[in-house]
């Protein structure tokens, strides 16, 4: 598969998966269509009953086109090396751009791992969550950098399209009545359609693909999550509403006797509660990843410091509302009945940077963000075979 | 960051923003000669990290394959 794969690519991929691997791979068509009418499916891999419920997403934003690609080849790559009992693994890539030639080496994942990830467990990847939006945004250039699906005006006349996906999830949709002033400037949410960026939509969960993802999450009890997107170079961690802290199990998103009070931001009165385990937790298998990542750059110091990934919450600099990850996490808490203990990233790939292209990277480029990607994503799922 | 996401032909990603040792903060994008001309004036410093010209490349690039591949789809369907 091409990158960057079209929209009937992914799916004609996902198909091809399930079919050539009928006893690992199976294909599921998400409850909700797309605005524009579309259909969309992810492939469950299971090498045995009763694996631990795992889910990546990717292609939530339109624009950013790497992740999808990266994670079908990461399927592709695992059923592969599960089938010939072989290591997967990750080549070498020389960045051979004007002015540099940066090794990137190879690196192996064991056969061992391989083996435990297939069959202690129950991965589905829905490698693209907004085809409406992906199929707008490689329409054309001047479409490019769209980033929301496609939900068509509220009101005749408008051309105000789209909510962004990442902002509608049910956790503190209603961004509006959680903050304080301070909270509320900072917070990137926002109710006007004709915004471009981050639109919330018109209710909490108002979009059948957040609702695809949100069905995924409770229906498979999903225990570890990643959402990919680009670019950055990070992996975020829990929680991205408020900064962190884990002494008052009362200060929560959900506790209505801070709806006004809460400051978005590090140092103030408010921080959101994570219990310590859970935190230490989630900082440990990020760091794995990042570890990952940097060792399999190999020797060169310029291959390892553009491998180089923060790890830190998802507030890093403002609060953030109704995302894939804070949503999936909080459903151990909240939903009823409690989820089993949720580990959940964000992982923001690749970088406008050193060449890599922002949210579209060029073909040239492109191996070093997939190989960054199946080196954090095989991390991440070794550590929840465990 | 409202107030970038309000300048019209600026597409930035939020996440790329980080403090610099000098206590001001970075965040990159993508903006057009009038979104740089914008925060310019707003007295924002701006470096280009792609010219224009290199980026029309890239996109040329992408869109050549995507043209193709898209050609390519509806030919088969065609069929």
């Amino acid at each position: 598969m091409a990158y960057p794969a079209t929209v009937r690519a992914i799916e004609a991929e996902l198909a091809r998966l399930a079919a050539d691997h009928p006893d690992l791979c199976t294909r599921t068509v998400a409850p909700d269509r797309s605005h524009e009418g579309r259909s969309v499916s992810y492939v469950t891999i299971s090498g045995a009953e009763g694996g631990r419920p795992v889910l990546i997403t990717g292609g939530i934003h339109a624009r950013e086109w790497a992740p999808p690609d990266a994670l079908l080849s990461l399927l592709d790559r695992l059923l592969r090396a599960y089938e010939a009992r072989s290591d997967f693994v990750v080549s070498a890539f020389t960045d051979t751009a004007p002015a540099r030639d940066i090794v990137y080496a190879e690196a192996s994942i064991p056969a061992a791992d391989v083996k435990a990830i297939v069959e202690r467990l129950d991965l589905s990847v829905l490698a693209l969550t907004n085809p409406d939006g992906r199929a707008f945004s490689q329409s054309s250039a001047p479409n490019a950098m769209w980033r929301k699906n496609r939900r068509p005006p509220a009101r005749p006349g408008s051309t105000c399209m789209g909510v962004d996906l990442n902002r509608n999830f049910d956790l503190a949709w209603d961004f509006e009545r959680y903050y304080n002033d301070a909270g509320d400037v900072a917070v990137s949410a926002s109710n006007d359609p004709c915004d471009f960026q981050v639109y919330v939509g018109p209710s909490a969960a108002s979009e059948p693909e957040s609702q695809n993802v949100a069905s995924i999450l409770r229906e498979r009890r999903v225990e570890f999550y990643v959402d990919v997107h680009s670019f950055s170079r990070k992996i975020l961690y829990p929680w991205g509403m408020d900064s962190n802290q884990s002494r008052d199990p009362q200060q929560t998103f959900r506790n209505p006797a801070f709806d006004g009070r809460r400051d978005g931001g590090v140092g103030g009165p408010y921080s959101e509660y994570i219990p310590q385990d859970l935190f230490d937790e989630h900082v440990r298998i990020a760091t794995a990843m990042h570890d990952a990542m940097v060792g399999g750059a190999g020797d060169d110091p310029r291959a390892q410091a553009r491998s180089e990934y923060e790890v830190q919450p998802g507030l890093a600099l403002y609060p953030t509302t109704g995302t894939a990850s804070d949503f999936a996490a909080s459903l151990q808490f909240y939903d009823d009945p409690p989820a089993e203990r949720v580990i959940s990233y964000t992982l923001e790939i690749g970088n406008d940077t050193d060449g890599e292209g922002g949210f579209q990277p060029v073909p040239a480029i492109y191996p070093k963000i997939e190989r960054e990607v199946h080196l954090a994503l095989m991390a991440f799922l070794r550590e929840a075979a465990r | 960051m409202r107030r970038l996401g309000e300048v019209s032909g600026l597409d930035f990603e939020r996440t790329s923003a980080r403090r610099l040792e000098d206590d001001r903060w970075q965040v990159s994008g993508y903006a057009s000669d009038e979104a740089l001309a914008t925060l310019r004036e707003r007295g924002l410093d701006v470096e280009a990290v792609v010219e224009t010209d290199e980026l029309a490349e890239q996109r040329d690039v992408l869109f050549t394959r995507l043209d193709a591949e898209h050609a390519r789809e509806a030919q088969t369907e065609a069929e």
